[in-house]
C-alpha cells in the first residue's frame, strides 16, 4: 500500500430508507403490500396521482415513524407537516414526492453500537415511488411502471458524517436492522428493497476537522457485505487519486459485486432544486400527548435482552431467537413454567435453539416434556461435568493436539465421554468440553 | 316547453317540487327542452364543454324522481374541473381534452346520491386561470346580457347556464373570485363558503390552499339546500372541517340591529359610478328595512391582495400542474397554453431556492396579515359589504392582451379567498346599459347563515333572483 494513503481519514455518512410495515399506503387506503402482487392491482386515483385526487395521511404510519425516531433517541417535532419535493421521473406520478423537509419527525438523535455513539441527523416520513421495470416486450425494449409501490410509507434516516470505517458502518446497520425488525416497524429486507442503503463517502487529511469539499454517493447496493466492500474500494480509490493531487468528481457510484469495483452512475455537480412547497392538502398534524406517551413507554431493546440474560437464558439463544417484540409473550410464558418447574434455563435455552423449528413459538408444554425426556437420557449436569473432567485428564495427547489447533481432536474426547456415559447430548457435551479445555489452557 | 316554462322549474326548487307533486311534469318533455335549450345556449354563448345525451338525462330524471331523493332530479351543471366518472373532464384545457376519468369527485357523488341530474359540464378558463373565460382552450363563453362581452371567469360557462335558466345551479370553484366575479358580471348569485366546507376531492387542483368549492344559483334558499347536501367531512379530503352544522336562513328579526362594515378606502379609485350607486342603494335598503348600522372599517393590507395572490396561486399551480408531465393523458406539455405557461413560470420562479424567501415566503406572511385584518374587522362588524368587481362586464378582447388588467378584475374578491372567509355575490340591479351590477357580502369563517339570510331578505323584497337576460328564440 502506498504510504501516502495512510494520511487520509474517511468521512462517511449514511442515508437509510425503510418501508414501513403498515396495512395501508401512506396517503390512501390501498394495501401497502406490493411484493408478489400482480402489477397495478393495489392502486387508486391518489397513488396514481390522477387529476383531482388528494392525499389523506395514514396516522398509523406516522406513529411507526415516531417510534423509530424514539428508538434513535431523537428530539421529536410534535407538529407534522408535509412538503412537496418536485422532480420529474416516470415513477413519480404527481411530479412531486410528499416528504417531511422542514419538520422531520425526529432530529438530533443517536444510536449506540458496541459502546460507540453514532449521531443521527434526522428521521422523517415520506412516500415510496412506483417501480420501473425495464424489459423486452414483444421484441421491443420498454419501461413498465408498477404503481403498487407508489405511496407505500417510507422512512428516511440520515446520520451525521460520523463514520470513519466500513466495520463501524456495518455494525451500525446491523443494529439498526435488528431494532427495526424487533419492533416490527419494517421487514428491512434488502433483497426486496424494504431497506435501502446509501453511503456518502469522502476523505480528508488525517487530523483535519473540516468536511471535505466533495462527496461520493454509493447507491443501489443491497447487502451489508457489498456495501462494506464498496466503501473499502472507494477509500482506496479516492486515496490514490488524492495522493496524485487529483480532484475527485462529485457523483453517484454503484458497485459491481462480481468484479469488485465501484463505477460512476451519475455525476452530480450541483445540488438539485426541489422547489419545496408545504403541502396545502394536508393540514398540520399534532401528535397527541397520548400517542407520544405511548411511544415513550416502549420497552428499551437492550434492557429487554439483558433481562432475559439475567434470568439465566444463554445470550446466544436470546440473541438468535428473540427477534420480535411480539414474541415476548411466549417467552414470558416459558419463563413462568421454567420457574415453576425449576428448569435449567441454560440447558433449556440451548435445547430450544437446537430444535427451534419444532418448538419455538409453539406449544410450550410439548417443548418442556421433550426437554425433560432428553435430560433423562443425557443425565444430570454434574455427572457430565465430572466425566468431561476425567476424560480430559486421562487423554493428555488429544488435549495437547487440540490446543495446538487440531480442532478435530475434540471429537476424540467426545467419543470418550460417550463411551463412558452411553447416549449424550452432543451440543452440550461439546460445549462443556470446549469450556473445560479453555479453562485448562488458561492455567 | 318554452324557455320561460323551463325557467320556472329551474329558477326555484319549490316550483320543481310542486310540479312533481301535482304530476304536472312530463319528464320526456323536460329532457327534450333541456336538450334544445342547452344547444341554443351553447350556440349563442358557448357555455359548455360537454352536453350529456338526452337519453341519459331522461334516464336519470326518471330514476331520481322515483326514489324520492332530496333533489328529485333537479337538473344542474358542473364546472368542467370536477371529475365525473365516465364523463369527459377537461378543466377546459386541451391537455385533458380526451380525458375520461375512472372515478368521481366527492361533490358529484353526493349530488348523484341526492338525486341531482347532471346535464352539462360548463366551460371555464383553462385550469381556472382567468377572469373572463377567454382563456378557455376551447372557446370563450359570452355574457348572456351582451354576447359581445365576457361573462366573467373563470366559471363563465357556469353563470351563463344559470343566468339563462338552463341549469338550476352549477357546482363551481372559487380560487380568487372565480364564482363571485362571473356571478356579478352575469347577474346571478355566487356563493363561496368558508375554505374547507366542501370536499375538494376530485376537483382538478389550481391553488389548493385557496380552491373553494361553492354554488352558483339564483335563490339563496336553493343554494343552501344544495350546500347542505354536499358539505361536510370527507375521508378523502383532510382539509374539510369536520364539525359543520347545516346552514339555515335566519328570520329577519335576527338580522335587525346588525352592523355591516364598508370600505370607502378601497373604493376611492377605479370603481364604476353605477356600482358605487348600487352600494349606496343596498346600504339604504338594509338601514331602512332592518335598522342595520353601517360602519366604516379599515383593512390596511387589502390592497396587497392581488400581488400576494399572484405569487401564491401560481406557486401552488406550478406544483399542481407538474403531474401533466407528458407521460399520460395523451398530450404532452406543448398542449399548455399561454396563461398556464405564464403561471407555471411565475410559480416555479417564486419557489426556487434563492427566491423563495423574497417571493413565496413573503407572500405567505402578507397573507397572514390580510387574514388578521379580516379577523380584526369582524370584531367590530358582523359582515362586510363591497363591490364584487370594479366594473360591469367588459368587452371580449378588451383586456386579453394585458394580463395585469385582467388580474385586477379580482381586486375585491381575492382578499376573502386569501383569508378563507365566506363571501356571496348577488345581483343588486342592472346598469343603464342593461348590464348586471353585482355586490358581495363577506362574513367571518363559518358564518354563512348570516350572509345568505341578508341576501335572502334582499331577494324577498327586490326579486332580483327573477331577473333573466332576454334570450332569442324563446
Amino acid at each position: 500500500m502506498n504510504k501516502k494513503q495512510l494520511n487520509f481519514q474517511p468521512v462517511i455518512g449514511l442515508e437509510i430508507h425503510v418501508e414501513l410495515k403498515t396495512k395501508a399506503k401512506m396517503f390512501c387506503r390501498c394495501s401497502a403490500d406490493h411484493f408478489h402482487t400482480p402489477p397495478n392491482t393495489n392502486i387508486c386515483p391518489v397513488c396514481l396521482g390522477l387529476p383531482g385526487a388528494m392525499p389523506y395521511p395514514n396516522l398509523k404510519a406516522l406513529e411507526k415513524t415516531l417510534l423509530i425516531a424514539h428508538l434513535l433517541h431523537c428530539r421529536i417535532n410534535r407538529i407534522s407537516r408535509f412538503e412537496r419535493k418536485h422532480y420529474f421521473y416516470p415513477d413519480l406520478p404527481k411530479g412531486y414526492q410528499l416528504t417531511q423537509y422542514l419538520y422531520p419527525m425526529g432530529y438530533q438523535g443517536y444510536l449506540e453500537v458496541e459502546g460507540k455513539r453514532f449521531l443521527i441527523r434526522r428521521v422523517h416520513q415520506e412516500e415510496d415511488t412506483a417501480k420501473l421495470k425495464h424489459q423486452r416486450l414483444n421484441g421491443k425494449l420498454v419501461s413498465l411502471v408498477d404503481f403498487n409501490r407508489s405511496g407505500v410509507p417510507l422512512v428516511e434516516m440520515v446520520t451525521e458524517p460520523v463514520f470513519t470505517n466500513s466495520q463501524d458502518v456495518v455494525a451500525f446497520l446491523k443494529k439498526l436492522q435488528r431494532l427495526l425488525r424487533f419492533y416490527e416497524v419494517s421487514d428491512c429486507d434488502m433483497e426486496k428493497g424494504s431497506m435501502r442503503l446509501e453511503a456518502n463517502i469522502s476523505l480528508r487529511p488525517e487530523g483535519s476537522r473540516e468536511l471535505p469539499d466533495y462527496k461520493v454517493e454509493l447507491k443501489n447496493i443491497n447487502s451489508f457485505r457489498f456495501l462494506a466492500e464498496a466503501m473499502d474500494y472507494e477509500i482506496k480509490r479516492q486515496a490514490s487519486l488524492l495522493s496524485q493531487g487529483r480532484k475527485i468528481t462529485q457523483e453517484t457510484r454503484g458497485y459491481n459485486s462480481v468484479k469488485k469495483f465501484t463505477f460512476s452512475q451519475r455525476v452530480k455537480e450541483e445540488a438539485q432544486d426541489y422547489h419545496y412547497l408545504l403541502e396545502p392538502d394536508i393540514p398540520p398534524i399534532y401528535l397527541s400527548d397520548e400517542v407520544v406517551e405511548k411511544v415513550k413507554r416502549t420497552p428499551d431493546y437492550t434492557q429487554l435482552i439483558r433481562k432475559w440474560i439475567r434470568l439465566g437464558w444463554p445470550e446466544t439463544v436470546v440473541d438468535t431467537l428473540l427477534t420480535k417484540i411480539s414474541q415476548l409473550e411466549w417467552w414470558q410464558e416459558l419463563e413462568t413454567i421454567a420457574q415453576k418447574e425449576a428448569l435449567n434455563r441454560h440447558k433449556l435455552g440451548h435445547f430450544l435453539l437446537k430444535n427451534k423449528s419444532k418448538y419455538y413459538l409453539k406449544n410450550i408444554s410439548e417443548l418442556v416434556t421433550q426437554f425433560k425426556e432428553d435430560e433423562k437420557v443425557v443425565g444430570n449436569v454434574d455427572q457430565l461435568a465430572k466425566v468431561v473432567k476425567e476424560v480430559i485428564a486421562s487423554n493428555p495427547q488429544a488435549v495437547a493436539d487440540y490446543q495446538k489447533g487440531k480442532e478435530s481432536a475434540i471429537y476424540f474426547l467426545l467419543g470418550q465421554v460417550r463411551y463412558r456415559l452411553g447416549k449424550v447430548d452432543v451440543q452440550t457435551t461439546l460445549q462443556q468440553l470446549k469450556e473445560a479445555l479453555a479453562e485448562k489452557s488458561k492455567r | 316547453m318554452k324557455l320561460a316554462e323551463l325557467r320556472q322549474l329551474t329558477g326555484s326548487f319549490n316550483n320543481w317540487q310542486k310540479a312533481i307533486d301535482n304530476k304536472e311534469l312530463d319528464l320526456v318533455e323536460v329532457a327534450e327542452s333541456l336538450e334544445n335549450f342547452l344547444q341554443l345556449v351553447q350556440n349563442k354563448y358557448q357555455a359548455f364543454i360537454t352536453i350529456r345525451e338526452k337519453s341519459k338525462i331522461l334516464k336519470e330524471l326518471e330514476n331520481n324522481i322515483e326514489k324520492q331523493r332530496p333533489l328529485l332530479g333537479w337538473p344542474f351543471t358542473m364546472k368542467d374541473i370536477f371529475i365525473t366518472k365516465g364523463i369527459r373532464t377537461t378543466a377546459s384545457a386541451k391537455l385533458l381534452q380526451d380525458y375520461i376519468p375512472p372515478y368521481s369527485s366527492t361533490v358529484y357523488k353526493r349530488l348523484q346520491k341526492a338525486g341531482g341530474t347532471l346535464v352539462a359540464k360548463t366551460n371555464c378558463d383553462a385550469w381556472g386561470f382567468g377572469a373572463s373565460t377567454e382563456n378557455s382552450d376551447f372557446y370563450p363563453s359570452r355574457n348572456p346580457y351582451d354576447p359581445t362581452r365576457v361573462p366573467g371567469g373563470s366559471s363563465g360557462g357556469a353563470v351563463v347556464a344559470v343566468a339563462t335558466g338552463i341549469s338550476s345551479f352549477d357546482i363551481s370553484e372559487d380560487t380568487g373570485g372565480s364564482i363571485r366575479q362571473p356571478a356579478a358580471l352575469s347577474g346571478v348569485t355566487g356563493f363561496k363558503p368558508t375554505y374547507g366546507s366542501i370536499s375538494r376531492y376530485g376537483a382538478i387542483a389550481f391553488s389548493s390552499s385557496l380552491d373553494t368549492v361553492g354554488v352558483i344559483g339564483r335563490r339563496v334558499e336553493d343554494i343552501i339546500r344544495v350546500f347542505n347536501l354536499v358539505k361536510g367531512s370527507d375521508e378523502l379530503d383532510a382539509t374539510v372541517y369536520p364539525r359543520q352544522k347545516p346552514t339555515q336562513l335566519m328570520s329577519p328579526n335576527k338580522l335587525r340591529n346588525l352592523t355591516i362594515g364598508y370600505l370607502p378606502e378601497i373604493m376611492k379609485e377605479g370603481v364604476d359610478g353605477e356600482i358605487l350607486q348600487a352600494i349606496n342603494e343596498v346600504k339604504d335598503f338594509y338601514k331602512q328595512e332592518l335598522g342595520i348600522t353601517f360602519k366604516e372599517v379599515q383593512l390596511p393590507h387589502f390592497k396587497y391582495g392581488v400581488a400576494t395572490y399572484y405569487v401564491l396561486a401560481p406557486s401552488e399551480a406550478s406544483s399542481n400542474l407538474s403531474r401533466y408531465d407528458g407521460n399520460r393523458y395523451g398530450h404532452n406539455r406543448a398542449a399548455f397554453t399561454d396563461e398556464a405557461i405564464r403561471r407555471i413560470i411565475i410559480g416555479t420562479f417564486s419557489l426556487a431556492s434563492g427566491y423563495y424567501d423574497a417571493y413565496y415566503l413573503q407572500a405567505l406572511q402578507v397573507r397572514r396579515l390580510i387574514y388578521e385584518d379580516f379577523l380584526r374587522a369582524f370584531n367590530s362588524v358582523d359582515a362586510l359589504l363591497l363591490p364584487t368587481t370594479p366594473t360591469p362586464a367588459f368587452k371580449i378582447g378588451e383586456k386579453s392582451s394585458d394580463p395585469l388588467q385582467l388580474y385586477l378584475q379580482d381586486i375585491f374578491t381575492i382578499p376573502a379567498s386569501l383569508a378563507g372567509v365566506p363571501g356571496i355575490s348577488f345581483l343588486a340591479g342592472l346598469s343603464n346599459q342593461g348590464l348586471p351590477l353585482g355586490l358581495q357580502l363577506i362574513g367571518p369563517h363559518f358564518k354563512e347563515d348570516l350572509l345568505v339570510s341578508l341576501v335572502a331578505f334582499w331577494q324577498e323584497k327586490k326579486k332580483t333572483h327573477l331577473v333573466y337576460p332576454h334570450t332569442e328564440n324563446e
